[in-house]
């Protein structure tokens, strides 16, 4: 692939598209609403072949697993061929199949799943959560008074115990949240810049430097 | 056996077990212990409560069934708040496993069979783009999608002829199991009310926004959603599971003094042994 083809087109979009939306949103521009409404609709365009690519990928790898009969992978591939070609069906053709299917089989899974990591959780508060350290005390301190925050039972244990956890989330909790969400803003903004500019290219599949 | 072994080596399969029995054991023997309602789940429901008839609201469902056990609930209650209230609701979801959500929402709060589907309500289905589509929805719902979940095209809902832009929302719920910035960015700032829901371990990042006025409310996992079906008289899921919540809650709080009674035990006993 060319030069011109695999990084100077990519990157003048993207830099195009960077700046007009940056300027469109402080400037009044005639006309500029409706580009910018079509240039989301581009990006839900392309997110939606972004999935269907994604679709394809999982049929690509999973047909090569069955096909090598790939130890222990390939029964799951066709478990998961399987149930895409049954939802993809049901779904298209007959609905109250996939609904079904959906609401009785699918959450369930899913929630079964999720069930298996909190039971791990617990497992985990035993086994990892020692005071080593002033911090890792101060750290199980929050955690517990938030336990019992979330627990309605805490109310009827000791009257103020409640307002303990809503304390921890509102003061410290928060005051260590802003700062998260600040600096991880000011980051966001850098890395847009640098991307903008051209600095960053990494989502063109280009190594940095020291890489 | 030694004691401080046992309490430092407790078997992974004791701590499982016991947590079964601890989830089950209000399910047989309920506590029926009351549940405070705290001042967040009171403000998204009067935010909901103060509307008029016919108002258009919207939810978004970003989720899938994994988060479902938590986040369901408070989108069910609150669509069954909304009929009460006989407002017009519009669905859509910016995550891929949202629709069918939105659907059983819709099917469970009555709204399909005591209301018309596209003059009382409407599921949008998937909007792909994440942000980028949740800033579009805000701006110019109509440029983001042609046809609703089923395939109907936009201009032949007459409840869409209402909804331009955010503004023509009196409120509008954002539903979500990762983070909430980008609802942040993309939806406040204008007239609408925006109430959160989501899962409870990111209660401290939304006080940041209550703290803000960026939101008027939150509901905080099946806490919030037990508080909300109290205040709106719709008992489910959330009232249910509230016993147990503050039965293996304890049970979490006697693992971590447990576990570190052991640690100090052994630690001690090291410390002896040196001596």
């Amino acid at each position: 692939m060319s030069e011109i083809l695999r990084r100077q087109i990519p990157l003048s979009i993207f830099i195009l598209a960077t700046f007009w939306i940056f300027f469109e949103f402080f400037l009044n521009i005639p006309g500029g609403p409706a580009i910018t409404s079509e240039l989301s609709r581009w990006v839900t365009c392309v997110v939606s072949f972004s999935i269907l690519l994604g679709a394809l990928n999982l049929i690509r790898i999973n047909i090569r697993n069955i096909a090598q009969k790939k130890e222990g992978e390939w029964i799951h591939g066709v478990v998961i061929l399987g149930s895409l070609a049954v939802m993809f069906f049901a779904g298209l053709f007959y609905k109250p199949v996939f609904t079904w299917s959906y609401d009785n089989i699918y959450i369930g899974l899913n929630v079964a799943l999720m069930c298996f990591v909190g039971f791990y959780y617990y497992s985990a508060m035993y086994r990892t959560f020692k005071v080593r350290n002033a911090i890792s005390l101060v750290t199980m301190l929050a955690c517990i008074s938030m336990l019992f925050t979330n627990a309605p039972i805490s109310g009827a244990i000791w009257g103020p115990l409640p307002a303990i956890g809503l304390w921890v989330a509102s003061v410290p909790g928060m005051g260590a949240w802003r700062g998260f969400i600040m600096s991880a803003a000011l980051g966001m903004f850098a890395m847009a810049i640098r991307a903008a500019l051209g600095i960053e290219r990494a989502y063109i599949g280009e190594k940095r430097e020291s890489e | 056996m030694d004691l401080v072994k046992f309490l430092n080596q407790m078997d992974r399969k004791i701590i499982f077990l016991l947590l079964i029995i601890f989830s089950f054991l209000p399910v047989i023997f309920p506590l029926g212990l009351p549940v405070p309602i705290q001042e967040i789940t009171k403000l998204s429901f009067d935010a909901l409560d103060e509307l008029s008839p016919g108002d258009l609201i919207a939810i978004s469902f970003d989720y899938a069934g994994g988060s479902a056990a938590e986040l369901y609930p408070q989108n069910l209650v609150m669509m069954k708040h909304a009929l009460d209230k006989d407002l017009r609701i519009i669905t859509i979801a910016f995550a891929i496993g949202g629709p069918e959500m939105a659907e059983k929402c819709i099917r469970e709060s009555g709204y399909e069979s005591a209301k018309e589907y596209g003059v009382d309500y409407v599921n949008l289905g998937y909007a792909a783009g994440f942000e980028t589509a949740m800033s579009a929805f805000a701006s110019d719902p109509h440029s983001l999608l042609a046809k609703d979940f089923y395939g109907t095209p936009l201009e032949n809902i007459p409840i869409m002829d209402d909804f331009h832009n955010i503004e023509d929302l009196k409120f509008i719920a954002f539903t979500t199991s990762t983070s909430q910035d980008h609802y942040i960015r993309q939806w406040t700032g204008y007239s609408t009310k925006v109430v959160g829901c989501i899962q409870s371990l990111y209660f401290s990042v939304m006080n940041v926004y209550m703290g803000t006025g960026q939101i008027v409310g939150f509901i905080n996992g099946l806490r919030g959603s037990a508080e909300y079906e109290l205040l709106s008289n719709h008992l489910g899921v959330g009232v249910m599971t509230m016993d147990q919540a503050s039965v293996t809650h304890l049970y979490a709080i006697l693992l971590l003094v447990v576990g570190n009674i052991g640690y100090f035990a052994l630690r001690s006993r090291g410390k002896r042994g040196e001596a």
